[in-house]
């Protein structure tokens, strides 16, 4: 089934940002570790360390305490990180409308960017904090 | 951007809509041909508005026309159209921004007396929240 996504829900440590959200990518990937050895006569896949991020391209917004800004700025590098949660929808979670979880670091964001006459946009890179991954629920 | 219109230019017909009676100087307000661009964002966020903004000066091509097109050409100062759609680029906080991106010249004929209009079309984007 086709889907147009229009609607994703995305919140930053309880605060929703979707309206400045462009594009999302929710990415759960886990490392290919060869564990190939002589003798084989094809590649040996062995699923290594989950390796997650998500990543998103937002309008800015320099509104006080509420804007982009306001938000992200204080997460970039944060030790602690903020819990970014993801949806297809921003309908309630449920099975046909997860939830991506994830306790994420801000290592990319770009303040001021773009060219003259262009809506000013940013990218936003959050990887997983210490010991967290994504996590994905229906309720 | 009627009022905008309306505060630079007192004496020009602005209604912020098409006019039904040309008697320039005057401004029509229309959609532009790119429309509108719905969903930038998410949720509704930001939808993406074209206008056009056709400013007529007088009828014919009057030295005196050509001077008042000269002015609502200008990209700024008094008189300029440009700055003065772009004096509040939010309108009063009803959008997000306002940009008026370029403008070419045009000539109208009116369809009833076949009277010439000299003018100018500026083109302007406006990113909206949606509603």
């Amino acid at each position: 089934m086709g889907y147009v996504l229009t609607d994703a829900s995305v919140t930053i440590s309880g605060t929703t940002v979707s309206t400045f959200i462009r594009e999302v990518d929710v990415q759960m990937n886990v490392e290919d570790v060869d564990l190939t050895a002589m003798g084989a006569t094809s590649r040996n896949h062995g699923a290594g360390l989950r390796d997650d991020r998500m990543t998103f391209t937002a309008f800015s917004d320099y509104t006080a305490v509420t804007g982009l800004d306001a938000i992200c700025n204080p997460l970039l590098g944060s030790s602690t990180g903020a819990t970014i949660v993801v949806k297809p929808t921003s309908s309630a979670a449920s099975s046909s409308n997860p939830t991506y979880t994830m306790v994420g670091v801000l290592f990319e964001y770009h303040p001021i960017q773009g060219e003259v006459g262009a809506a000013a946009m940013t990218p936003l890179v959050f990887m997983p904090a210490a010991g967290s991954k994504i996590t994905r629920a229906t309720t | 951007m009627k009022n905008a219109l309306q505060a630079e230019f007192s004496a020009a017909t602005v209604t912020g809509y098409l006019l039904d009676q040309i008697h320039p100087p005057c401004f029509d307000v229309d959609i532009h041909e790119d429309g509108v661009n719905f969903d930038q964002s998410m949720h509704r966020g930001i939808d993406e508005w074209w206008f056009k903004v056709t400013a007529l000066c007088a009828t014919g091509s009057t030295l005196a026309a050509q001077k008042t097109r000269d002015g609502f050409l200008k990209s700024s100062g008094a008189g300029s159209v440009k700055a003065a759609l772009e004096t509040d680029r939010t309108l009063g906080g009803v959008v997000q921004s306002l940009h008026v991106t370029n403008v070419v010249p045009r000539t109208l004929a009116a369809a009833d007396t076949d009277a010439l209009y000299l003018g100018a079309e500026f083109t302007v984007r406006i990113l909206a929240a949606g509603v």
